[in-house]
């Protein structure tokens, strides 16, 4: 335990990193303005001349996702130089910076479930990383989930106290899914992302939204492709569900915005087999479209889409582009 | 090459480690390439490509260089401490080597190969024929002239003003492999630097656990691992200096003498340190007479070579001047943004604090802070105190293990010095970093500004350089800097000094709390940094690179032999233009030209018909552009009235 001298130091660092890293804050992304909030984890870390790289990125890297990145390297850094201690402590900060960015977002009884079920099972194992890894990938809807999620965490947890979860790996593995945190609602929902990345080329707009049953030929643009198509109000839907037809070719896709972090749980969808979404939002927040690609019959001057009319009332397939 | 580099660190924990520790050692670097390598896929996904792969790569291999530092720092498993870290020092050495030839050898060096190469292939030190066949050299500068001065023959032979004892020393690796094993012999050199070295620092009572927590840091950053690895006779010549010392020391004739020949001969310059070795070596008229003919030597060899006795140099440089001088040279050398030793080798400041605690000090380093003096004397009041077109700190390389040795005695005896280890190590990894991935920057324009200010300057077009102390163009963050060191120092000299075992509990207790706090002080004075330098100055010098110049040129040209002994500007004809943040306010302008010139600034039309100044005024705070409307003139700078 730190003496009163050593904690009035850190608290007073503590503050004055905060307050620094406020003042530096450049760009206005949710991860930026949680600057200060993340100068406060590196010196409760007992890490804070992190708090120097911190300043210095947000000052010197323009490029987003180059700056984010930065940002989570140098906080990656802090947690591997803490993780050998503290445990329940360390989990505690990490479940902190992967769920509560952006703050406005977080629904605080549920994520109060989550912390609590991370800690007692980074107490049970005296290690942080299995911790880590539940408090990432646990739901916050239905809260119940959780809750049984992490009552079995920490029974299995007494079983598994031998297995060393301080190791080189473990800390690797924990500061790999804390320098993505920016994204870490990717890492949680669309964690097959991370190996089979979504890819954007040029695109020319269509964005139609055809109901069940409906039919359309849309001229093929010189050059084009694939089709970039999405469902939507599908997310109850199993995987491969056919939401139409191309040419006579079924059309597969997932719902758009089933990797929201309300969504995800409920939702039947699977990740595209060959994704075109993008990444949006951040932190916690942050998920992924679930644009599919298919690809265009090989010299197609038209094609002809037909909607599936067997798909619920309210289920639309969306035309979103050519590419 | 990335293959070879990783084959080598991966050797490098068996260099230190036995056992579980070196179980740890192998799975942390496997776990700092399976973060590495997650990282390197997932980036991709999230959109993160704006960075080059050679500097990430590069950025690792340091990384894992840290790792074993910080292992190394919390272990007391290895001993035989100056065997390890000198077969370490040899693996990086072997690595760094390649990636330094990525650029071509440059400042003196392709005269120090030339030389060699006319010994290896003429047998003469006569570079004529190498001159004129430039092309065919291993230097790959098809663009080498003899310098300026260089000694002539009577029949028209060119001679090197560099001493031929370098060139010698690399004949049998140039012989065998070609520039790289010219290379190979001074990386050699390091590393028995750095066995000489643990060996002194353990002679003079520094624990291993100080030895362990330093050493990483001064063999794996600069000055010494791009000296090593680079054809100037500074790193042979500190392992001459390490060996003399410990030879005195240790009153071994038979260390002594030998090293200082080998010192004096390598440089003229120091035989200055040669004579202050004298009152401790001289003992007998036999020792005397020795010690005189060892300093003698390297002048009657230079006198054969070139026909007189001191080379380009003369016996006025000698000569004491004004203060002025010594006070540049002295705190430049300290503080200087581009070539001082708290920005290019943050460590040895400690060493300058040691300084400070003259008493407490282990006496090799008080011995070799006297022999240092004549030197360092004639050194600070010369123009090029900051070392020309080299690597930072060039002219004090030589006394960078004398420096390491008082960093180390007060790492041992004060927490702020222990405290102050984090930012110095993280300052060092990123010179490291820059220095491996991108050597040729390593050589620096003394212009006044620094990589990091041009750097900040180009990226804000705000002038971030103003903020760095500069002594090669003195400004006014020179004088702060200067009175800040100063200040530093008073309180570091009147400090009471502790028992051994007081010492250790103090810092026991309460180096976590001064850790703390000066982290908070670097970070309060970091966003200080960045909010001031966004400001406009006082002033404008017209060819820094905060400057955006639409036409006109740098004056004089950028490769001007010793540029700094001119008032930098830039040229202009009509027509062209530049921009700049400014204050509102009335500027003295400082021109020259050689006719009427017309210039608009804020709108205002200026004639310019008396240099060297001229009164303008600017209207707003903000961007300012000034357009040369009529006329050629040199534009130096602009200062706040």
């Amino acid at each position: 335990m730190p003496d009163r001298r050593e904690l009035v130091t850190s608290i007073v660092t503590a503050v004055v990193a905060a307050l620094a890293c406020s003042v530096s804050i450049q760009f206005a992304t949710p991860i930026d303005r949680a600057l200060p909030f993340l100068a406060v984890v590196v010196v409760a870390l007992n890490a804070p001349i992190a708090v120097l790289p911190l300043i210095v990125i947000e000052n010197v890297i323009v490029d987003e996702p180059a700056r984010l990145l930065a940002i989570g390297i140098v906080m990656a850094i802090a947690f591997a130089y803490a993780s050998f201690e503290r445990a329940p402590f360390v989990a505690f900060l990490a479940v902190l910076v992967l769920r509560w960015i952006p703050l406005h977002d977080v629904v605080i009884w549920r994520e109060l479930i989550i912390l609590a079920g991370a800690v007692a099972v980074a107490y049970v194992m005296n290690g942080a990383t299995l911790a880590v890894v539940l408090g990432l990938f646990s739901p916050a809807w239905p809260a119940k989930v959780a809750v049984v999620l992490f009552v079995v965490a920490v029974l299995a947890a007494f079983r598994l106290r031998r297995v060393k979860s301080s190791g080189g790996m473990a800390v690797a593995l924990l500061g790999l899914i804390i320098a993505f945190f920016p994204w870490s609602g990717v890492m949680a929902r669309g964690w097959m992302a991370f190996i089979h990345q979504p890819r954007q080329a040029a695109r020319i707009e269509l964005r139609y939204a055809l109901p069940p049953g409906r039919t359309m030929t849309i001229d093929v643009p010189e050059h084009a492709e694939a089709l970039i198509v999405s469902g939507a109000n599908v997310q109850r839907l199993p995987c491969g569900t056919v939401l139409g037809w191309m040419n006579g070719a079924p059309i597969t896709a997932p719902d758009w915005g089933f990797m929201r972090r309300e969504q995800f749980f409920a939702s039947r969808n699977c990740y595209p087999r060959n994704p075109a979404g993008r990444i949006r939002g951040y932190g916690w927040s942050a998920w992924i479209d679930g644009a599919e690609r298919i690809l265009l019959p090989y010299g197609a001057k038209s094609i002809r889409i037909a909607v599936n009319p067997q798909l619920p009332k309210n289920a639309l397939l969306q035309i979103e582009a050519f590419e | 090459m990335i293959a070879a580099a990783a084959i080598v660190l991966a050797i490098l924990p068996f260099v230190f480690f036995r056992g579980a520790e070196l179980v740890r050692a192998l799975r942390n670097q496997f776990a700092l390439y399976a973060f590495a390598t997650g990282v390197w896929v997932f980036t991709r996904t999230v959109g993160a490509t704006d960075f080059d792969p050679y500097i990430a790569i590069v950025f690792i291999a340091v990384a894992q260089l840290a790792l074993i530092a910080l292992q190394l720092r919390a272990t007391a498993q290895p001993r035989n401490l100056a065997t390890r870290f000198a077969v370490a020092a040899a693996l990086v050495y072997t690595i760094i080597l390649p990636a330094q030839l990525r650029s071509v050898i440059d400042g003196d060096e392709p005269f120090y190969l030339l030389v060699t190469e006319s010994i290896v292939k003429d047998h003469d030190l006569d570079l004529a024929n190498q001159y004129r066949d430039i092309a065919h050299t291993d230097t790959g500068r098809p663009d080498l002239v003899p310098q300026g001065g260089d000694p002539k023959g009577p029949h028209g032979e060119q001679y090197s003003r560099h001493e031929p004892f370098l060139p010698l020393l690399m004949v049998p690796g140039y012989a065998l492999f070609g520039l790289p094993g010219a290379l190979a012999t001074i990386a050699l050199f390091g590393v028995l630097l750095v066995r000489s070295l643990v060996r002194w620092f353990e002679d003079e009572g520094i624990s291993d656990e100080t030895i362990r927590a330093l050493m990483p840091l001064i063999i794996f950053g600069p000055p010494l691992l791009f000296y090593a690895v680079r054809i100037w006779p500074e790193v042979p010549a500190a392992f001459c200096f390490v060996e003399a010392l410990r030879g005195v020391r240790q009153r071994r004739a038979q260390r002594w003498i030998p090293a200082l020949l080998a010192l004096v001969m390598l440089k003229l310059r120091f035989v200055l340190i040669g004579v202050m070795f004298v009152p401790f070596v001289v003992r007998e008229r036999k020792r005397a007479l020795i010690a005189l003919s060892i300093l003698a030597l390297p002048m009657l060899v230079i006198w054969i070579a070139s026909g007189s006795a001191t080379s380009v140099h003369s016996w006025r440089e000698l000569m004491p001047v004004a203060p002025m001088p010594y006070l540049h040279g002295l705190f430049g050398l300290i503080l200087d943004g581009a070539a001082g030793i708290a920005f290019q080798a943050p460590l040895y400041l400690l060493g300058i604090f040691a300084l400070a605690r003259w008493r407490s000090m282990p006496e090799g380093f008080r011995l070799g802070a006297i022999a240092s003096v004549l030197y360092l004397v004639t050194l600070l009041p010369r123009a090029e105190w900051h070392g020309g077109w080299s690597p930072p700190l060039r002219y004090i390389v030589v006394f960078i293990p004398l420096l390491a040795l008082g960093a180390a005695a007060l790492y041992e005896r004060s927490q702020a010095a222990r405290a102050w280890l984090a930012p110095i190590a993280i300052w060092t990894i990123g010179l490291t970093v820059h220095g491996i991935a991108e050597p040729w920057r390593l050589f620096h324009i003394a212009s006044g500004e620094n990589a990091v200010g041009e750097w900040l300057s180009a990226m804000y077009q705000s002038d971030f350089s103003r903020l760095f102390p500069s002594f090669i163009r003195p400004n006014f963050a020179a004088i702060v800097g200067a009175i800040v060191l100063v200040m530093l120092l008073i309180p570091c000299a009147f400090v009471r000094q502790q028992t051994a075992d007081s010492r250790q509990q103090t810092l026991d207790r309460s180096l976590s709390a001064v850790r703390c706090l000066l982290s908070a002080v670097c970070a309060a004075a970091l966003v200080l940094f960045f909010h001031f330098g966004r400001l406009p100055g006082d002033r404008i010098e017209f060819e820094d690179t905060h400057v955006v110049h639409h036409g006109g040129e740098l004056y004089p040209t950028q490769f001007q032999v010793a540029r700094f002994l001119y008032r930098g500007g830039w040229l202009m004809k009509r027509g062209d233009s530049m921009s700049f943040l400014a204050k509102r306010g009335s500027y003295i302008l400082f021109y020259t030209s050689t006719g009427p010139a017309v210039i608009e600034i804020g709108g205002k039309a200026v004639h310019l018909d008396t240099p060297p100044m001229a009164i303008v005024d600017v209207p707003a705070t903000g961007r300012v552009t000034l357009t040369c409307v009529d006329g050629n003139i040199n534009l130096d700078r602009m200062e706040l009235r």
